[in-house]
Order: C-alpha cells, then sequence, then structure tokens
C-alpha cells in the first residue's frame, strides 16, 4: 500500500511539476467560468428574476444544469491539457520502464496513474462547478426563493467525478498499451459528445433533471465506461507497455 | 549445495514473431562480477528484462535467489540500472532515492540516502535536480538508487556505455567493491570484452539469441587454446630434433629462425610438454614466454563468425 501511495504522490507531483501548466490550465478555468457565471446571470437569471414567472424549481434546474456543465467541461478540458505531456515523457525516457521492474503491479502503475491524472481536474472542475452556483446564488438569486435540486447536485458532484475516473483509467489503460495520443483522442471525443449530449437532453429533449432519469443516464454511462474497463484490462501485462515504450 | 544468485536455465523468448532468445543459460554467484557479453543485437537487453520481469519468458526458468524472477519476491531482492537510467530530470538525487526507497517499501531515512549517496560520490550533490548531472553521474546516482533498498542482486544493462573513460574507471570500481566488500553478486552486460575483462571473473557470451561461451576467464583461455609459445635456446637446434619436434602435431610448431622456435599449441597445457622434449635432447633453453591469446581476439572472432558473410 505504502508503495501504491509513493507512485500515486510521483505521479502527482509529475503532473504538478508541470506547474505552469496546471496553473495556466487552472487560470484559464477560473476565467471561462467566471466568464460564463457573469453572462448566465445577466442574461438568464436576471430577466428571470424581474418577470417573476420563473418558478423557484425552474430557477434551481437552470442553475444545477449549469454548475453541472461547468465540472463536466473543465475536468474533461483538464484530461485533454495533462495527460499526454507526463504519460509520454515516462514512456520515452525509461523511467515508467524502471518503474515496472521493482515490486509494484501493473495494477498499482494504473491506478496510480489514473488517480493522479483525475485529481487536479476533479478538483478544479468541482471547486468552479460550485463555486459557480454559489455565486450565481449570491450575486442574482438571493432575493428570490430556489429550489436546488438534489438529482443534478448528485450527478454533478458524485456521478460526473466517478465517470471521469473510469475516463481516466481508460485513457491509461490504452495509453499505457498503445499510443499516449490514442488515449488522448478517448479524451478529446468524449468531452465534447458527453457534454452536448447531455445538456441536449436535458434541454430540448426534456429528460427530466428533477428526479431520477437524467442521473440515470448519467450513471448508465459511466458504467459503459467501467464495462470498457473490465473488458480491457487483463491486456494490461509489463511486457506490453515495455514493448509499447519502445516501439 | 551452491547456491546461485542468479541462475537462468534455458530461456527462450520471441518478439513480434522472432526468435530472440534460444535457450538461454547461466548462472551468476554471491560476490562475483559476471560480465554478460554480446555485440548488439545479441539478446543481452531481452534477457535482463526477463530478470527484472518486465517479459515473461515462453519456455525455460529463471530464478533471482532462489525466487523465481516472475514473483516479487525475487524483484525485492534485484537493484538495477537499464539502459535508460530511468531518473527523473525534475527531481533531485536525494528525492530519486527517496521515491525508490518508498517503493520497496523501505523506511526512507536520511541515513540510509546519505550513505548510499556518499558510496558513488554524489554526497555533495544530494539536492541538484538529476536532470543537471552528466552522463557518468547519472550513472553513479542510478547504481545508489539500485542499492537504496540493499539487494542481493544487482543487474546492470551496459552501466559504462556511452560515458567517458574517467567516468568508467569509477563505474568499474565502483561495481567490484560492491561485488567483493558487500558480497552481492553483479551482473552486467557489455559489448566490450576489453571492459569485462578488466573486472569479470566469469562470463558468458551471447550471439544471436545463444550462449556461444561461458565459463571463468581463465579456463577459457585455457580450452581455447594459449595463443603463441616462443622458445629461445642458445644456439640453433639439430635439425633432427627439429624433425622431430615439428612431427609432434600438438606441439603446433608454426615457424623458426636462428634460434627462436615459434609455437601454437593446441592446449596451454602442452607447453611444458614442449620444454621438456627439447630438453630431453639436450636443447639449452634461454627464455619461454607465452602470449596469452587475449580474450578480445577470441571475442572478435566469435562475433565475425556470427556475421553473414
Ligand atoms: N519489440 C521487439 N520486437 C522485435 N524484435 C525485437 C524487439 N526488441 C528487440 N528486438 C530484437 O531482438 C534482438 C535483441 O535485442 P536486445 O535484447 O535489445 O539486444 P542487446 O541488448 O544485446 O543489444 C535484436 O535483434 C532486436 O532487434
Ligand atoms: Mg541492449
Amino acid at each position: 500500500m505504502s508503495g501504491l501511495r509513493a507512485i500515486i504522490g510521483a505521479n502527482l507531483r509529475n503532473i504538478l511539476q508541470s506547474g505552469a501548466l496546471v496553473m495556466v490550465f487552472a487560470g484559464i478555468a477560473v476565467i471561462c467560468a467566471a466568464v460564463v457565471a457573469v453572462i448566465a446571470g445577466s442574461f438568464i437569471f436576471s430577466p428571470a428574476v424581474e418577470d417573476g414567472d420563473t418558478t423557484a424549481t425552474e430557477l434551481g434546474n437552470y442553475l444545477g444544469l449549469i454548475s453541472y456543465a461547468t465540472t463536466v467541461i473543465i475536468t474533461g478540458a483538464s484530461f485533454t491539457v495533462l495527460f499526454t505531456v507526463p504519460l509520454l515523457r515516462e514512456k520515452t525516457r525509461g523511467t515508467l520502464e524502471s518503474l515496472l521492474a521493482t515490486p509494484v503491479s501493473v495494477r498499482q502503475v494504473w491506478t496510480a496513474r489514473s488517480v493522479a491524472l483525475f485529481v487536479p481536474g476533479a478538483v478544479i472542475g468541482g471547486v468552479l462547478g460550485l463555486g459557480m452556483m454559489l455565486f450565481l446564488m449570491t450575486a442574482y438569486l438571493s432575493d428570490v426563493d430556489v429550489v436546488v435540486n438534489g438529482y443534478l447536485v448528485v450527478a454533478t458532484f458524485v456521478v460526473v467525478p466517478l465517470i471521469y475516473l473510469a475516463l481516466s483509467a481508460l485513457m491509461h489503460l490504452v495509453g499505457l498499451l498503445g499510443r499516449v495520443t490514442s488515449g488522448n483522442v478517448i479524451a478529446v471525443i468524449f468531452l465534447p459528445g458527453f457534454s452536448s449530449v447531455m445538456l441536449r437532453l436535458a434541454g430540448r429533449a426534456g429528460v427530466d433533471v428533477e428526479s431520477w432519469p437524467f442521473l440515470t443516464i448519467n450513471i448508465a454511462c459511466g458504467l459503459v465506461l467501467f464495462m470498457l474497463i473490465m473488458i480491457f484490462r487483463h491486456k494490461l501485462t509489463k511486457e506490453r507497455i515495455v514493448l509499447s515504450c519502445h516501439s | 549445495m551452491v547456491e546461485h544468485s542468479i541462475t537462468v536455465d534455458n530461456i527462450e523468448k520471441s518478439l513480434q514473431g522472432r526468435d530472440i532468445l534460444k535457450g538461454v543459460s547461466f548462472s551468476v554467484r554471491q560476490g562475483e562480477v559476471f560480465g554478460f557479453l554480446g555485440p548488439n543485437g545479441a539478446g543481452k537487453t531481452t534477457t535482463i528484462r526477463i530478470l527484472l520481469g518486465l517479459y515473461s519468458p515462453d519456455a525455460g526458468r529463471a530464478s533471482i535467489m532462489g525466487a523465481d524472477v516472475t514473483t516479487d519476491q525475487a524483484r525485492q531482492r534485484v537493484g538495477f540500472v537499464l539502459d535508460d537510467d530511468g531518473l527523473y530530470d525534475g527531481a533531485s538525487a536525494k528525492e530519486n532515492l527517496a521515491y525508490f526507497a518508498r517503493i520497496y517499501q523501505q523506511p526512507v531515512d536520511d541515513e540510509r540516502i546519505t550513505q548510499v549517496l556518499r558510496l558513488v560520490d554524489l554526497e555533495g550533490r544530494a539536492d541538484s535536480k538529476a536532470g543537471t548531472f552528466s552522463r557518468g553521474m547519472r550513472q553513479r546516482l542510478a547504481l545508489a538508487r539500485a542499492l537504496v533498498h540493499d539487494p542481493d542482486v544487482l543487474i546492470l544493462d551496459e552501466p559504462t556505455s556511452g560515458i567517458d573513460p574517467s567516468a568508467q574507471i569509477e563505474i568499474r570500481e565502483l561495481m567490484v567493491d560492491i561485488a567483493h566488500d558487500r558480497n552481492k553478486a553483479v551482473m552486467l552486460s557489455s559489448h566490450n570484452m576489453d571492459e569485462v575483462q578488466k573486472i569479470c571473473a566469469r562470463i558468458a557470451v551471447l550471439d544471436r539469441g545463444e550462449v556461444v561461451l561461458s565459463g571463468s576467464l581463465a579456463e577459457l583461455r585455457e580450452t581455447m587454446g594459449s595463443g603463441m609459445v616462443t622458445v629461445r635456446t642458445s644456439e640453433p637446434i639439430p635439425a633432427d630434433l627439429y624433425e622431430e619436434i615439428k612431427s609432434t602435431a600438438e606441439f603446433g610448431l608454426q615457424d623458426s629462425s636462428e634460434n627462436l622456435l615459434h609455437f601454437s599449441p593446441s592446449s596451454a597445457g602442452t607447453t611444458p610438454d614442449i620444454v621438456a622434449a627439447l630438453a630431453r635432447r639436450g636443447a639449452r633453453i634461454e627464455e619461454v614466454t607465452r602470449n596469452e591469446a587475449s580474450l578480445e581476439e577470441m571475442y572478435t572472432s566469435i562475433v565475425r563468425e556470427g556475421q553473414p558473410a
């Protein structure tokens, strides 16, 4: 176990050592979130509050969906930014191969890397998602009733992180066994695909966000990723990883 | 029973349909520096990857300190330097060592880390980033990292390749010290016979996936023939003696001039017989010199033979 913790720690440090990268990413994420928050506040919530004919539940749903979208997009974007460089570096400089020659298992290395990629993005995404919600409530909705939707909160802060943890594991499975860029492609496809499908479902298709349907779709998506991992995880061997480092 | 530190028994391995190792066997003893020699592409790195559990063999077995190389038990007892040193450039020398100490479940104590850094003469650079080190320093740091969990066995893949001669000497001395003073088994791969001859007592020569030669260097010199023997007599020997000596095939008389006789005997043990035969017939011997066939030549011939014409 202390071995696993050491590898997670080292991988995190390695990602954070691309310190500039993480800081720039976090900075851009904060700015984008702030812009979106102001736009949403001025063009959705202010008019809605003035009209007075939007219900407390509807306001809560908008709020929840905006915070959901923020978390999904920022965490996903962090993957596309932070995944490739550190893994590619470890595969080409021999640090990964040396690590594998110690008494650690491939599962430990895989887990450690997956967690280390997941943590910074999930923290930044989660904090900004929550921050967005709190900001909008205090800045624009302090005078009206808002019913925050529990299903959306669970989807945003529990299910979405789990989906991304699974996504990170899948990306690493592919990136460790094959090309690092192939792993990155998963994130690049997943992020716009997932967020647009979910928001369309919640918006125009009218999937109920107030009770279980929207949440269930999210859980199902996580399960699909989880199943993919289960199907392919037995491929992960030290030999395959080392061979892919040298090809 | 002699328990070997490393035992490799008939290992076979193919990669992408090519037979890379075709039944490799050798063993390494505690307290010795063992030379694993072979030209580029012979399969040294592949063998080492198998010993470290990075590849699984298609056939055969290998063990380290009695534990099968596929087990963590074996990996816990071996330290290694691969052909890419695998150091983290952005981390200091000390951090690189502490990381591996943690992975090997060792208590990360400063004293131990300082001690191994002192051993490789990098104590003063403990807090410098590995990325600022010269290639020779990196190799020494990698060696320190390989020792951080006090393994019984060290496996080093071409540890002196690509570094300057004085740094090579330092690394060689370190390897010898580690094997002799600390009674560890040190296995190093090399494509350089000259280097191996300097520090190894026993070797195995690998060529295109097969061990073509193995044993102690002394034994090998013996069986490979001992090179030229030159006998100088005080005056030219009589013709009949010359004919007699010449007709004894195992003496391998090559040519003669005045009072010099050049032999290429079939084995090193023949030299005393030559001397005895000459002395018995009254030849006055002033000097016998033996030019040991350098293993370098032997190796070069093996490597050259292996090459397609
Ligand atoms: N992944 C691979 N696929 C196919 N052949 C390989 C692979 N890796 C190494 N080889 C071949 O195996 C042989 C032995 O390689 P290696 O063990 O690296 O030799 P050495 O370390 O002695 O130079 C070489 O001919 C090399 O081309
Ligand atoms: Mg090699």
